[in-house]
């Protein structure tokens, strides 16, 4: 059922397969855990609860007013209007009415509920985080599909961000910044990239940190700079500068040993 | 896709001039407007993408003129929403470390985007800077040289030392 309507809804709205890798190697691709999908559902229903409740508390007050001002202004008048208005109406009929009206709201309820039911189930699927030595890729939403690219030499910082429910359900949000200000909720401003939900923030995190130490230039700063070269030509300078003095002190105790002194100037006439 | 055909580009696809029609519906009473704008949104628009950067420029009372270059791209975003998929249209939003939320520069109506978030991507920092690495340093190789030579040199003493 949950398929059916996943395939229509995303050939209907066009919604692209799994993004491209980008460019980079060793790609690693993860998904949002298991556990944001249960949160997602927890939060929601979270929502409908809240809202019954409210609803509730208001129709007791209006109930309480109601019958507050209908004994106080006009008990009599109030009596002879329900007896005027129900006269008229066989009391089955108002009880099927009832009835039915109460069950149709139900159903439309029902049928609402699945509706956010398979959205948030399909929002948890469509969604794609890759990481590649160079950069990472967020790939989201299904209505309105969204990606993001950004390499690692422009991200400044790494923030994980965990609610107590998604505690709970033992997922966290990841959120990978770059240069530039902006303010907007989380996942508008484009300067964001959010890894919603993940089972594994920490790890994810050292990793894309471990990927950003090998870019010593990484954040704002002039790539052209020499200076700020890639650590890995460093290390090569150094060891060949080193290689290279060997040599040098190998060769001079090679000249200089004691036991060629003599034969030195005679190699050389 | 080669990158001297998106070098080539300057206008967007007339499709993009079916999707401001249709998004200009969705205004509602001020949709006549809107479309109006949009029209010569459409019209006016260039791309310009040269060896450095991207340039677009668009508007006839209001002109606007937006130029980046590929080196300061922060990130690339692609975002589509319903329409522009049914037209095969997606927004390649570009942004560099500025002070806004929104995209500083968002290549629209274009059927190539997937091409063109490759490109920028194959050219912003961190991803340019590290192939250009990957070639074997001078000063290495020169190093190198000068270890090879002095062993060389060491080795001709060498036999006639011990002879």
């Amino acid at each position: 059922m949950f398929a059916w309507f996943r395939d229509r809804l995303l050939r209907v709205l066009r919604v692209p397969p799994e993004p491209h890798d980008p460019i980079g190697g060793s790609t690693l691709v993860f998904r949002a855990g298991e556990g944001y999908f249960h949160y997602r559902i927890a939060v929601w229903v979270l929502g409908r609860v809240l809202l019954l409740a409210v609803a509730g508390y208001l129709a007791f007050v209006l109930v309480l007013v109601a019958t507050a001002v209908a004994a106080q202004v006009a008990p009599a008048a109030s009596a002879a209007a329900k007896k005027s208005l129900f006269a008229k109406v066989d009391p089955d009929v108002l009880q099927w009415v009832v009835v039915g009206v109460g069950g149709f709201v139900l159903l439309l309820y029902l049928v609402q509920s699945a509706i956010s039911w398979a959205l948030l189930r399909l929002d948890y699927e469509m969604r794609w985080y890759k990481v590649t030595d160079r950069s990472l890729r967020i790939r989201e939403g299904v209505w309105f599909v969204r990606e993001m690219t950004m390499s690692f030499a422009n991200v400044q910082n790494v923030a994980i961000e965990q609610g107590p429910i998604q505690k709970y359900f033992g997922v966290a949000d990841l959120l990978v910044q770059s240069a530039g200000g902006g303010g907007g909720e989380k996942g508008q401003n484009q300067h964001v990239g959010v890894f919603r939900g993940i089972e594994h923030a920490d790890r994810v995190k050292e990793m894309i940190l471990e990927r950003l130490r090998k870019h010593r230039d990484a954040g704002l700063g002039d790539t052209d700079d020499r200076s700020h070269a890639a650590p890995s030509r460093e290390v090569a300078m150094v060891e060949a500068m080193c290689e290279v003095r060997d040599e040098t002190r190998a060769l001079r105790a090679a000249v200089t040993a004691p036991d060629r002194m003599d034969r030195e100037p005679a190699r050389q006439g | 896709m080669e990158p001297s055909s998106i070098h080539a580009i300057t206008r967007p696809h007339p499709r993009l001039l079916r999707q401001y029609l249709l998004q200009a519906l969705f205004a509602g009473p001020v949709s006549p407007i809107a479309m109006l704008i949009l029209y010569f949104r459409y019209h006016t628009m260039r791309y310009r993408f040269d060896e450095h950067g991207i340039s677009k420029s668009w508007g006839i009372l209001l002109r606007r003129e937006v130029n980046l270059t590929y080196a300061r791209i922060q990130d690339i975003h692609l975002a589509s929403g319903p329409i522009q998929r049914w037209l095969g249209l997606a927004d390649v939003q570009v942004q560099t470390a500025s002070g806004s939320a929104s995209a500083e520069l968002v290549i629209e109506g274009l059927l190539e985007f997937e091409a063109i978030r490759d490109f920028l991507y194959s050219r912003m920092r961190g991803v340019r800077d590290e192939a250009a690495h990957e070639k074997p340093d001078e000063a290495v190789t020169l190093l190198r040289e000068i270890r090879d030579d002095l062993r060389a040199t060491r080795e001709a003493l060498a036999p006639k030392g011990t002879a």
